[in-house]
């Protein structure tokens, strides 16, 4: 499995619309395979979209982004885990270990007010997600 | 406890709003909120202080952290008041105080957002790369009215226009910093709005000539009669020929453009009509004329004027029976086309001149329209000036906030040979020399920079300041016929420095008659 996390300063990048760094990870029964970064361009959500879908990205673990980027990421199968936010090798770790719900990766505001409804975490962090994560329960990331 | 706090220091060193929309005064001693309304909250928010400073030995810490709930109270209320958005940070970058717009703004609740870091909730497109917050604490210089977006907690995309300043404490030093937001898409609503009433089918104009223009247009459209649009090059021909189109029973047919003057006759007769296959050598199939491709809609025929008489003749006998026959062909077509032309050239002076026949000239002249040349409308200047701004910003992605008022002045005394065409190439070369901020005299083409007093008198090489200052000074004079108080003005310096000047020049009479 491949998640990528947009970062700065060693932290998930607030708004991924205007993230400049993406870290890309590739999971192997919960072992880290691989892992790289890319710089990222002032780009539009589709043309952003695709950049990430072209790195087969499985999930994406990110803090805000806007409804537009959200709807192409997802166009593009890439599944969405917004709102996150934390140190970066925290927050991997967390998504290892089925923690990612935890207060302290929870951006403030997401909740009741998202488009969906209902909490971001909650709904991100049940089906495909969980599927995923129970493949990786031991974490590489300490 | 703290002691020796003062009402900057309270309200963790705010200061207060400058009332003038953006901006916060930083003095921090006895900081008073000039809107009227925040008033009162201010005369409490010092009593406060008062109270504070004089029993802060005495007082218990039950009843310090009573006063305490107070001064945050106060402080809530007074940034509640204000209609931008507002927050503060301290030196980690947390939150320290976030008011009611906004939270409406952010969409972010005032207890989740205090003491979290000011990116997570803020989340602007420049958090990362180009924090305003940042580089004023850096620089310790405010930012104004700068333009980004931030997504709120529902995921949209919110232009805002931000402004930052730094919040010093007593002693002056930097102990964190405050930005202000105003959401611009009420903003945009209402330029929107303004905009709609100031034009009439992309034409920008109030004047009173453009007005007129504008109550003729829907009747004229209506009518589906041939219209001849007059005016100078850059006046918006097409403009008005594309609205006359809209604006028409025609309008969801093809509106097909033709410049007339930029082709040879032989060109003209082959685009206008089209040819059959074998016509001539390399015509090996059909091609349709832009009266064929017009079929139903309206074909707008500019600098009808530069026509050759022969090519005339031709298209007379459209206008005139509605017929016409491709080149090579032997069946006449009908054309069910409106004809628009324009030239830039009065026709009856062509007329006159026998360049241009009568009938044909008869034949288009049937609704007449004139178009003013931007000198004759300045009153639109500074419409068309915002109207252009914020075209290119939407263009090239900038926050340039306008023209100066230097700037403006100089384009309001040029001419426009060029008229709006002009206009647009000044600004467009304006948006590639200015960053941000206003455009200033420094960003426009060099034959406008500069003082415009000077620009036409040529300066021999190699003057003495004082030969320099006797031209310039004689030059006023001759201007002004000897009127020296006009010509001090014009110089920018007092009537009485000029007449020393002239005496210590011997720069020749200045009265009047000598003058002239």
């Amino acid at each position: 499995m491949t998640v990528a996390c947009p970062t700065w300063q060693d932290r998930i990048s607030p708004l991924f619309d205007a993230a400049t760094r993406l870290l890309v990870v590739t999971l192997r029964r919960g072992a880290e395979l691989r892992r790289r970064e890319i710089l990222l361009g002032p780009l539009e959500p589709d043309a952003l979209a695709r950049s990430v879908a072209e790195l087969h990205v499985d999930v994406l673990l990110c803090a805000a982004l806007s409804e537009p980027l959200l709807k192409a990421l997802e166009k593009r199968g890439v599944r969405v885990r917004p709102h996150v936010c934390g140190q970066v090798e925290k927050v991997l770790h967390a998504f290892c270990c089925r923690q990612l719900q935890r207060d302290e990766f929870r951006m403030p505001g997401c909740w009741g007010a998202h488009p969906h409804g209902g909490c971001c975490h909650q709904k991100h962090s049940t089906g495909a997600d969980k599927r995923d994560q129970k493949k990786t329960q031991t974490s590489p990331f300490k | 406890m703290r002691g020796g706090l003062n009402v900057g220091e309270l309200c963790g060193g705010i200061g207060h709003w400058n009332g003038t929309g953006h901006g916060w005064d930083l003095s921090s001693a006895g900081a008073k909120p000039r809107r009227e309304k925040l008033r009162g909250a201010s005369d409490r928010w010092n009593h406060v202080a008062s109270v504070r400073d004089s029993n802060q030995d005495s007082l218990a810490p039950q009843c310090s952290q009573r006063m305490l709930e107070m001064d945050q109270n106060l402080k809530n209320q007074l940034l509640d008041s204000v209609p931008d958005g507002v927050f503060t940070v301290d030196a980690e970058w947390r939150i320290t105080s976030f008011n009611r717009a906004a939270e409406r703004i952010t969409g972010i609740k005032r207890e989740e957002a205090v003491g979290q870091r000011c990116c997570e909730v803020f989340r602007a497109s420049i958090c990362e790369t180009a924090c305003a917050l940042r580089q004023t604490l850096v620089t310790h210089r405010s930012i104004a009215n700068k333009v980004v977006y931030i997504v709120n907690a529902q995921g949209e995309r919110i232009p805002i226009s931000i402004s930052t300043a730094p919040l010093k404490d007593a002693r002056g030093k930097v102990i964190g910093g405050v930005e202000s937001f105003r959401d611009l898409r009420l903003l945009a609503e209402l330029r929107e709005q303004a905009e709609q009433q100031d034009s009439f089918s992309n034409i920008i104009g109030r004047s009173a000539a453009m007005r007129q223009l504008f109550e003729l247009l829907p009747a004229v459209a209506e009518s589906g009669s041939t219209v001849l649009l007059e005016g100078a090059s850059g006046t918006g021909k097409e403009l008005f020929a594309r609205a006359i189109h809209e604006l028409s029973p025609r309008k969801g047919m093809k509106f097909v453009a033709l410049n007339c003057g930029a082709m040879p006759d032989t060109l003209l007769e082959s685009e206008l009509f089209g040819y059959k296959a074998g016509a001539f050598t390399d015509a090996r199939k059909d091609k349709p004329g832009r009266f064929a491709l017009a079929e139903g809609g309206t074909l707008f025929l500019d600098e009808i004027g530069d026509i050759a008489p022969a090519m005339q003749t031709r298209l007379l006998r459209v206008l005139q029976e509605r017929v016409y026959e491709p080149l090579g062909g032997v069946e006449p077509v009908r054309a069910d086309v409106r004809v628009i032309a324009a030239t830039n050239k009065s026709l009856v002076a062509l007329l006159r001149e026998g360049k241009f026949r009568e009938d044909l000239f008869y034949r288009v002249n049937v609704v007449r329209l004139e178009l003013p040349a931007l000198r004759d409308r300045r009153e639109d200047l500074p419409l068309l000036i915002d109207h252009l701004v914020a075209r290119f910003n939407r263009l090239k992605g900038r926050d340039i906030a306008g023209v100066s008022d230097a700037v403006l002045a100089r384009l309001m005394e040029h001419d426009f040979p060029g008229n709006v065409r002009e206009l647009e190439n000044i600004i467009e070369h304006a948006f590639v020399l200015c960053r941000t901020g206003l455009i200033e005299a420094a960003h426009l083409p060099p034959q406008l920079r500069g003082d415009a007093g000077t620009s036409g008198l040529a300066l021999p090489a190699g003057l003495t300041l004082a030969a320099m200052e006797k031209l310039l000074v004689r030059d006023a004079l001759r201007r002004n016929e000897g009127n020296r108080a006009a010509a001090a003005r014009e110089l920018g310096v007092d009537p009485s420095t000029l007449f020393r000047k002239i005496k210590a020049l011997g720069v020749g009479s200045p009265d009047r008659a000598a003058a002239r």
